[in-house]
């Protein structure tokens, strides 16, 4: 590449690349944990746990696909906010869920 | 003194339009329908959503016709509910909501923060196609049957029990979704990364800040509510249930996730009026505007609050009593924040040099009107006061008085004040002033009466109503004619000043602010060099001084507003 | 030892739009744009997985019992295709950072097999599961082994509240209970079968995006295309892929794992 570098339209950012052994390594992490995942399902009942255990495994790989494989940890502050922006809305909009648990708190009068 | 004032003869007839700028670098069609220049698109846009706005015009026009008697004397029911439908969805989706963001701000941001252009030119122009797109298919939907279920599409009227054309306006409006989430992408990043070198956050104008908040709804916001009208899509489509209660469904899910987007939407139409106002009002009143960082983080604060309370929508619909009082709550704290903004705006005019202008005039107008939206908006945050309002006409005025009265007179007042920026003429100042003034009149005689109706309980979406509501009706309706003039006036002056107008140089109102350095109108490529910002935003003191000391060279034109403030100024300076 | 190599020399050269000033704001700006698009992702899919989260818990027994029949081997080797195309799309980013063409192509073309295969399986799943007349409509049918299945299903947490459990608790006392329980709880497996579908085809139609971009941009690169000479494309599809994969690391689970509460 360096016979470009003459031309003044082309240029090189400053930037950091992972080795490869660190993505081959998450691979085959994120193939580790779903079989996790899939054998307690099959043969491991924990009853109200399981989704608890399913809910984490999921974080733990979206969370090492979001940071290593996409890349938000090696770049900028700016982009971390924006990676995170999305997640933490989500939850937002999940609290949702907060009418529907205290619909049946109160009692309202037949006929309603 | 009179008309010579300072205006180098160069500035006289075309000649200083021949330069090149962005609107005469290349007349065909194609270099308008392939543009990648933040200013063209602007342009087109201003024309697409004015068009939109003529259509939900008419619509208007034709509800107010029918309520002026309670009978089917000029509409059928039917045809009742499609016109107040196509006026809802048309207004809101392909006016409002487009209408500061896609015209002024893709047109200044860029100018604004020193850039080149936006970060991204293509996607920007793909923003005004599927915009374009989306809106024949809307205007397709409404010539071909219209669609009738009101602007809110609420289940499972849109999914079973409707006959009109509930998919293709669905999808209009999702498409619709899509272009402004390209539009505040765009913003964002821009703002982000583009500013110029020197332009801390802190200096920005507020405009810019305005932009920004009502981009982080766009993206937030959007997304949920393209979903939801998807899923009603499909349901009628595919026979699916998600909403429908004869397979479980809640109804209400539907109106969770629709006001989730659509309360956020009522900033995303009033934010940037608030961002106009404020530059509006600063360069004026030639004051910094007062407590800059609160007028800042306030926008901030409302662009976040406002996803905390779309419940409020759904007191009497069957929400928990429980979300019912945090929602309420909630809904009252969003009111601090905007209360922030308008003291801080009386605080800049108060002791101001205040220059009359029409652009002020609107402004001015906004804040009255948006306190009194405002206001009445706690009537129907609160529990008990909303059982009896709710579904009345009191909800239809209130949020006539945050949305037009609001979000219209920012536009109108926006536009007038950068015209002369992006057609590089002024307009008339005389016949400006009036269409402040008649529409402002029009729409309080329109919208105040409405107030009325709906405390006396006249529910909103029927044209019959009972005997003692014909009064009020009539006037509302008398008022909106008066309105529908000012409406048009603007029409015609402003065509008139593209031709006949006087030029207007690079900054006519002695403005502050990187966009007033340039030409009028702007060059392609904005700036020669790219501007390096040494002062905070509005450092209006020397322009404040030197008007109170009778120098008025700063403006170069003689604009007939000015050249009074010009000749007796110095006078009234005199006798202090 | 750090985790990183390859500073700035060995990387392949960009051109600068005409609306930037610098490389490094060009390229942010692009990384910065594709996370605000994937925002809104997150935000259009979530709303399918809030409403999903609410039905499940409104209707747990129903909802058990229709996910018991999604076929479970074709999710798994569908999850098993997706992380594995992720794992190739990083590496294809690598090999078009560091300028090398043909290693990105044939990380590129691993890809875009990932991606069809993904769809081969789960075209086979839909078309077992229409034959099952599993899709919602009028001509949703279930057929069941065991009918006891069918008892408990209105246990719901919500049963004052949902509108159809108030249709449910009318109808249990009435003297047709049984059928229109029966009814009712088939109606709850049609929408736990409408939101399956409808999640699984939006994910399917974002691959089915993503497979057009790939081919685009394998051919792109196959000929040296100078719109291809940045990375950037390819990173920022990078970034857009992962993001199906993502979608899917908790739909599968979601869908068709979770089961017994
Ligand atoms: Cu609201």
């Amino acid at each position: 590449m360096t016979d470009h570098s003459h031309d003044d339209d082309l240029k090189h950012a400053d930037h950091a690349m992972p080795k490869p052994i660190i993505y081959t390594a998450t691979w085959i992490m994120l193939l580790g944990l779903l079989f996790v995942n899939y054998l307690q399902s099959q043969y491991l009942d924990l009853g109200a746990f399981n989704i608890v255990i399913a809910l984490v495994i999921c974080l733990i790989q979206a969370s090492a696909v979001v940071l290593i494989m996409m890349g938000v940890n090696f770049h900028s502050t700016l982009v971390k906010f924006w990676a995170l922006v999305g997640f933490v809305w989500l939850m937002l909009l999940f609290t949702t869920l907060g009418d529907y648990i205290t619909r049946h708190w109160i009692h309202l009068p037949q006929g309603w | 003194m009179s008309s010579i004032l300072l205006r180098p003869d160069n500035l006289h007839g075309d000649t200083v339009l021949d330069e090149p700028n962005y609107l005469n670098w290349k007349s065909t069609v194609a270099s308008w329908l392939l543009t990648k220049d933040h200013k063209r698109i602007a342009v087109m846009y201003f024309f697409s959503i004015s068009f939109m706005f003529l259509i939900g015009g008419i619509a208007a026009s034709g509800i107010r016709l029918a309520l002026v008697r309670p009978h089917d004397t000029f509409f059928s029911s039917e045809t009742y509910d499609k016109m107040f439908s196509a006026h809802g969805i048309i207004m809101v989706f392909f006016f409002l909501v487009p209408s500061i963001p896609a015209t002024l701000g893709n047109f200044l941001v860029p100018l604004m923060i020193g850039a080149k252009d936006l970060a991204f030119p293509r996607l920007n122009l793909l923003s005004w196609y599927v915009y374009i797109v989306a809106s024949a298919i809307m205007l397709g939907a409404v010539a071909f049957g219209g669609i009738d279920t009101g602007w809110t599409f609420y289940e499972p009227y849109s999914s079973i029990y409707s006959n009109s054309n509930v998919v293709a306006v669905t999808f209009a409006v999702f498409l619709a979704g899509f272009a402004s989430i390209m539009t505040g992408m765009n913003f964002i990043v821009t703002i982000h990364k583009m500013r110029a070198p020197g332009l801390t956050w802190f200096r920005l104008p507020l405009f810019i800040w305005g932009m920004y908040a009502t981009s982080l709804i766009m993206v937030l916001g959007t997304p949920v509510v393209a979903i939801t009208l998807l899923l009603v899509t499909l349901q009628r489509m595919f026979g699916l249930c998600i909403f429908d209660p004869s397979c479980g469904g809640d109804p209400l899910l539907f109106e969770h996730l629709f006001w989730f987007y659509s309360h956020p939407a009522v900033y995303i139409m009033v934010l940037p009026s608030m961002a106009v106002v404020s530059e509006v009002i600063a360069c004026f009143s030639r004051k910094r505007i007062f407590g800059y960082e609160f007028v800042a983080f306030s926008s901030m604060a409302i662009a976040l609050l406002g996803f905390f309370v779309w419940g409020h929508h759904m007191f009497v619909t069957g929400e928990s009593m429980y979300a019912g009082m945090v929602f309420s709550l909630l809904s009252f704290l969003i009111a601090v924040p905007s209360a922030i903004k308008v003291f801080n705006w009386s605080a800049t005019l108060y002791k101001g040099n205040v220059w009359l202008s029409a652009p002020l005039i609107f402004a001015i107008g906004f804040i009255l009107l948006f306190t009194i939206g405002g206001l009445t908006g706690l009537f129907l945050a609160s529990l008990a006061v909303d059982v009896h309002l709710n579904m009345t006409y009191f909800v239809v005025a209130h949020f006539h008085y945050v949305m037009v009265g609001g979000a219209i007179f920012g536009f109108m007042a926006g536009m007038h004040f950068w015209w002369p920026k992006i057609t590089g003429r002024l307009y008339p100042e005389g016949w400006a002033i009036v269409t402040a003034v008649v529409m402002f009149l029009g729409f309080n005689f329109t919208f105040f009466p409405q107030f009325i109706l709906g405390f006396l309980g006249m529910p909103r979406r029927y044209h019959y109503y009972a005997p003692p509501y014909q009064f009020w009706n009539d006037m509302s309706s008398a008022g909106a004619t008066i309105m529908a003039i000012g409406f048009m006036l603007p029409l015609f002056y402003w065509a008139w000043s593209l031709k006949y107008g006087e030029i207007a140089g690079p900054n006519p109102w002695g403005a502050k602010g990187l966009e007033w350095t340039v030409p009028s109108p702007p060059p392609s490529h904005n700036f020669d060099e790219i501007p390096l910002v040494t002062e905070e935003a509005y450092d209006y003191k020397a322009i404040h001084a030197a008007e109170i000391a009778g120098d008025y060279s700063h403006l170069q034109f003689d604009h007939p507003f000015a050249e009074a403030k010009h000749s007796d100024k110095p006078t009234n300076f005199e006798e202090h | 030892m750090s985790i990183f190599e390859l500073q700035r020399e060995g990387f392949a050269s960009q051109r600068l739009a005409h609306q930037f000033e610098e490389i490094n704001q060009q390229n942010e700006c692009y990384i910065v744009g594709m996370w605000t698009f994937l925002v809104t992702e997150i935000m259009f899919f979530g709303a399918l997985f809030l409403i999903l989260s609410l039905y499940r818990m409104a209707y747990p027994a129903s909802f058990e019992q229709a996910h018991a029949v999604l076929l479970v081997s074709f999710g798994l080797t569908n999850a098993v295709i997706l992380i594995s195309g992720s794992y190739f799309m990083t590496m294809c980013v690598r090999a078009k950072m560091l300028g090398d063409y043909r290693m990105t192509q044939l990380w590129l073309g691993l890809t875009l097999l990932c991606a069809c295969g993904f769809l081969v399986v789960k075209s086979f799943e839909y078309a077992s599961e229409f034959k099952d007349h599993h899709f919602p409509g009028p001509s949703f049918h279930w057929e069941t082994t065991t009918p006891g299945a069918y008892t408990g299903s209105y246990s719901s947490q919500f049963s004052t509240t949902m509108p159809a459990n108030a249709v449910n608790s009318a109808a249990v006392s009435s003297t047709y209970s049984a059928p229109v329980t029966q009814n009712l709880n088939m109606h709850k497996r049609q929408l736990f079968f409408s939101l399956y579908f409808i999640m699984t085809g939006l994910h399917a139609v974002h691959v089915i995006i993503g497979i057009l971009i790939m081919g685009t941009l394998f051919f792109l690169i196959r000929y040296r295309h100078p719109s291809v000479d940045d990375y950037m494309p390819v990173e920022l599809t990078g970034l857009y892929w992962h993001f199906v994969d993502i979608v899917w690391i908790f739909l599968f689970p979601l869908l068709y794992l979770i089961g017994k509460q």
